[in-house]
């Protein structure tokens, strides 16, 4: 509650460069907190999360390019075309487990990317696409307060989806999948379940990005993209949304105010990743936030 | 209940099963017993759906279920342990039990769920570690936490890969009378065990395989005399 007082208040405390930051920040906290939901309580280790965001993108860019669509209509289009997408991966990927999963979304997001570079006619390749606006208005705080609106809204569905019935089962898939559909679990409808519902986050963040930045290139498939959207999660917490929003927040904002250190800011993350991967299965960041919390309460205890 | 037809399963040059047949009737024991790499397991996998037969069929209350996949096989009412257990590692024992409750009841009035869970639970008295994680518990209580799925289920066939494997003296009585029990309650078992003292306790029936074939079937008494069944335990 205070974080979201904060969050819609922080806009009058900050300028134009700032607010961009954050801006980008709630985009990969989107990103993070649905590949967190396929990776993390699914266990389907995709690496296709970014260029599924690219999907929803491109989708909704040249729907706006070359119909009369507004951007307000074409982005959940493009979600949906990412989620159909998603849908394909995720049929395509039923039989294949762990580096087999890794190596084929790995495949999928670089053919994607090759693609939209060699058809420079239609996407603008690496020169990059020109994306009409989302408001004709130049107003930053705009986007920002439409970024965080969607980013609650969505943390809000993917929240109710782990605490339900579907959660349950994404977990159960994770851990057995042939003990869950012993159990009556129907394995291949969650995965692809999975896959569809996570790539339409994606696809939605992505239609955002497309429309705020305005200049789309296929570099956002790019691998150190989706390593950043890992590590992000990763040091979050695997299993936690909240844990991979804060990783997501942090990470971005750590890496603008590490700027002046350039390509070794990301040798620092890739340290701190190994190092959570060594020693808390949890992230880096849940585990803390467990402590401080637990620790809290025995204060109160203590005080009574 | 159940009827199984010239059963055959082989993974690439080796069969493990061959042509096996016998039925299970309804409230029964069928106990499996047979050499290391018999067929034992493959025949539980066969039956659940976790493996297509090569040829034959399998048919519960007269309909074929050889073709279903596993979840409609748990669906129809067939319950089964793993003779290596197979517990959910990072959720809670509760959790565990919820994912066969709601896969069967959509609907699921959760509190009636939670309600029934709690009592199986408390029935195999692991009701204190509801709240643990499933890799904290002791290979004993991953047997127990297996039946409690399972009969979550509400499976009238329950298939039981050696409940016996590995667990202490005091907790293997126990297992015999929850088995016991549930038998009481209706359920027919097909029970695999190379606890023979156990096997032959609770079984009404017994089958024996070797090499994949059926080589004896009959009650316990008449198990004990056979030759050939001596024969393949002892290898002349
Ligand atoms: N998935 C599989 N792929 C290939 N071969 C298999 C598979 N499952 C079982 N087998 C083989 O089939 C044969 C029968 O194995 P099975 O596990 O059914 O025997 P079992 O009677 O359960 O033995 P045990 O008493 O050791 O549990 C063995 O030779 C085994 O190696
Ligand atoms: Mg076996």
């Amino acid at each position: 509650m205070v974080l979201f007082l904060a969050a819609m208040a922080l806009p009058v405390a900050l300028d134009g460069y700032g607010l961009h930051i954050l801006i980008i920040a709630y985009y990969y906290a989107l990103l993070a907190s649905s590949w967190c939901l396929l990776a993390g309580y699914a266990g389907q280790f995709s690496f296709a999360h970014a260029a599924l965001a690219a999907v929803g993108a491109y989708t909704s860019a040249l729907l706006v390019l070359n119909t009369d669509i507004s951007p307000v209509f074409s982005i959940p289009i493009g979600s949906v075309a990412a989620a159909g997408v998603g849908f394909c991966i995720g049929f395509l990927c039923l039989r294949l487990q762990g580096p087999y999963l890794a190596l084929f979304t790995i495949a999928f997001s670089e053919i994607f990317r090759i693609v939209l570079n060699a058809e420079y006619r239609y996407t603008g390749g690496n020169f990059g696409l020109n994306v009409p606006p989302l408001f004709s208005q130049e107003s930053r705080i705009l986007y920002y307060y439409t970024i965080l609106g969607i980013l609650i809204l969505s943390l809000a569905i993917m929240h109710k989806i782990v605490k339900s019935r579907l959660g349950l089962f994404f977990r159960a898939v994770r851990e057995d999948e042939e003990a869950a559909a012993t159990l009556g679990v129907n394995v291949i409808k969650y995965k692809i379940l999975a896959f569809v519902i996570t790539s339409f986050f994606a696809g939605l963040a992505g239609g955002f990005y497309a429309h705020y930045v305005r200049i789309l290139t296929p570099n956002i498939i790019q691998l150190p993209q989706m390593g950043l959207i890992i590590a992000m999660v990763v040091i979050g917490g695997i299993e936690s949304l909240a844990g991979a929003v804060a990783g997501a927040l942090i990470l971005q904002l750590a890496a603008e105010y590490l700027r002046d250190y350039e390509e070794l800011r990301w040798v620092f993350f890739g340290l701190l990743l190994v190092i959570t991967l060594r020693f808390s299965q949890n992230g880096l960041i849940y585990p803390i936030y467990k402590r401080l919390t637990k620790k809290s309460e025995k204060d109160h205890a203590e005080s009574d | 209940m159940l009827k199984v037809t010239k059963l055959t399963k082989r993974f690439g040059g080796l069969t493990a099963l061959e042509n096996v047949s016998f039925k299970v009737a309804k409230n029964e024991i069928l106990g499996v017993i047979g050499p290391n790499g018999s067929g034992k397991t493959t025949l539980i996998n066969v039956i659940n759906g976790i493996h297509k037969p090569d040829n034959g069929d399998i048919f519960f209350r007269d309909k074929s279920i050889g073709r279903l996949s596993s979840y409609q096989i748990a669906k129809k009412g067939i319950g089964r342990t793993f003779q290596v257990t197979r517990i959910f590692r990072r959720m809670s024992v509760m959790e565990n039990m919820m994912v066969p409750a709601l896969s069967i009841s959509r609907s699921g009035n959760q509190e009636a769920l939670l309600h029934k869970s709690l009592g199986i639970l408390t029935l195999l008295k692991i009701v204190h570690l509801k709240d643990e994680y499933g890799r904290s518990l002791s290979g004993g209580q991953h047997k127990l936490l297996e039946l409690g799925r399972v009969l979550m289920l509400d499976p009238d066939l329950i298939l039981l890969d050696e409940p016996f494997a590995g667990v202490h003296p005091e907790l293997k009585a126990d297992l015999h009378d929850h088995i016991r029990k549930l038998h009481g309650q209706g359920k027919t078992f097909i029970l695999i065990s190379h606890d023979m003292h156990s096997i032959f306790s609770l079984s009404q029936r017994l089958m024996v395989l070797s090499s994949g074939k059926k080589i004896a079937h009959g009650t316990p008494e008449e198990i004990k005399q056979n030759e050939e069944v001596i024969e393949a335990y002892l290898g002349n």
